[in-house]
């Protein structure tokens, strides 16, 4: 989220998984690249962060999926709650693979050089 | 030589100059850029001059301003700088003041900011490494009492607990808050400084410093406390001013930043998210509650734990916790219009193609 930027959707999930990425990419390189105690304890806590988030939208799904098969009692219960954690990684995944195709195509008409590394 | 404003300096002279002794001074220019900000703008230069470090030299940099700000930062003791014209908009003041930096680094402070007393002495480390261009620290609402300063205050608390630690693990903070950063004045200047081609100067300058190679930080320890819109006419002012400026940002900045890894798909998922989330609160949301049921009017609050979790991880530790579950609510209230000035801004700048560039002060 950027503060005065409607939408906290698949920009959540993105970070959720940026977090649960954390401490795997802290295990792999981060020796390599000299990471400190206050890294490390920022990867546990955003980490946790995400956990929690995960478990509330959980909790939020069930009681939706609760709430709309009781409005609708011939929906399959499942549908809800399926369709909403299909949806928004799917979107995900199409966003990136369209970012892949722009970057692609740019490159094929001779675009800019790659930005060094910071 | 500097060409300070035709007002008598005061008896305690220039600069920080009156202030106590500071234990350590850096090598930092403070500016201010200030249009008609006498109501607050004591308040800033009173938290600058309080802090734990020294700073070389406060420019305020009066854009014209029609009302006592020059007075305001004489009475004070710092510099005034008076441009031949008001400059039109932050950038073009904070540019005019950039000629006459001459130390190593340079900050610049909204004129209705305020600083946690230790927010420079925090801040400053992140520039110690000769990579980093540019750091920003972590902002919170001075104020949190009208309806919009709460969701705003909501709004900060996700997005710096939550959103913007990841972002700078990755190494790719999003935006250097305009309200408060710290810049490396060599590379503020190799970049042409704060650029007036869009009115989002702070995001135009973060992303073209990560274009250019140099690494931009967020220290969350660095805490910043802005004035935010109170009432419904500053909060639009704001809003169209942020949602334009992204706009014309990434539609400035768009074939580069596909070659920038993180970053290019932070800012895809903030566009589609801001676009979808926006018509699906303002066309989706009511036509289906109409149409099928108005149980899926919940849908406008179905992401609450996504906002409640790192808002109360923000806010546990300050000891805010009622404040924040307060404040919840005008979160999704302020979020809804914020859709409404979004999905304008992109009518407006890719749709009709009339860009908005005239600056309007908003906080």
């Amino acid at each position: 989220m950027t503060a005065g930027i409607p939408g906290v959707g698949i920009s959540g999930l993105f970070y959720i998984l940026s977090a649960l990425w954390m401490p795997l990419r802290e295990l792999l390189t981060g020796r390599r690249r000299g990471s400190t105690g206050a890294a490390r304890a920022l990867v546990v806590r955003q980490t946790m962060l995400a956990v929690g988030i995960l478990a509330a939208m959980s909790l939020t799904a069930w009681l939706m999926g609760r709430g709309l098969t009781m409005a609708f009692p011939n929906l399959p219960a499942r549908t809800p709650t399926a369709a909403a954690w299909l949806v928004a990684p799917l979107s995900l995944a199409g966003v990136y693979l369209t970012l892949l195709i722009v970057r692609f195509v740019l490159d094929l008409r001779g675009g800019r050089p790659p930005v060094p590394p910071t | 030589m500097l060409p300070r404003a035709a007002v008598p300096e005061t008896e305690e002279g220039l600069g920080h100059q009156a202030s106590a002794p500071p234990a350590r001074l850096l090598p930092l220019t403070v500016l201010v850029p200030a249009y008609n900000e006498g109501a607050s703008l004591g308040d800033t230069i009173t938290s600058l001059k309080a802090q734990t470090v020294g700073i070389a030299e406060i420019l305020v940099i009066d854009d014209c301003s029609t009302d006592d700000t020059a007075d305001v930062a004489h009475a004070l003791g710092v510099t005034v700088l008076r441009p031949p014209v008001n400059t039109g908009s932050k950038a073009g003041a904070q540019n005019y003041a950039l000629q006459f930096v001459e130390t190593e680094w340079v900050l610049a402070i909204d004129a209705d900011t305020t600083l946690a007393p230790d927010a420079i002495e925090r801040l400053a480390p992140a520039l110690a490494d000769e990579r980093v261009g540019a750091a920003c620290g972590f902002v919170l609402p001075r104020k949190v009492e009208t309806l919009w300063e709460r969701g705003r205050y909501c709004e900060y608390l996700v997005a710096f607990s939550f959103y913007k630690q990841i972002q700078d693990y990755y190494s790719k903070p999003l935006i250097a808050s305009g309200c408060f950063s710290m810049y490396r004045t060599s590379l503020l200047r190799a970049v042409g400084g704060w650029s007036t081609r869009t009115l989002a100067e702070d995001m135009d300058l973060t992303w073209t410093m990560y274009e250019r190679g140099h690494a931009v930080r967020f220290v969350p320890d660095a805490v910043s406390y802005p004035l935010e819109p109170h009432d419904f006419h500053f909060m639009g002012r704001q809003l169209k001013r942020w949602s334009h400026g992204y706009v014309q940002n990434v539609r400035v900045h768009w074939r580069e930043l596909v070659r920038i890894p993180y970053l290019r798909v932070a800012v895809s998922v903030q566009m589609w998210d801001a676009i979808v989330a926006s018509l699906l609160y303002l066309v989706v949301l009511p036509l289906l509650a109409v149409v099928v049921t108005p149980w899926l009017l919940l849908g406008y609050v179905i992401d609450v734990p996504v906002v409640l979790v790192p808002a109360l991880a923000g806010a546990v530790p300050r000891g805010e916790t009622r404040r924040a579950l307060a404040s919840l609510p005008a979160f999704f209230v302020l979020r809804t219009v914020n859709a409404v000035f979004f999905l304008r801004a992109l009518w407006s700048e890719l749709v009709v193609g009339r860009t908005f560039l005239t600056y309007e002060k908003g906080h």
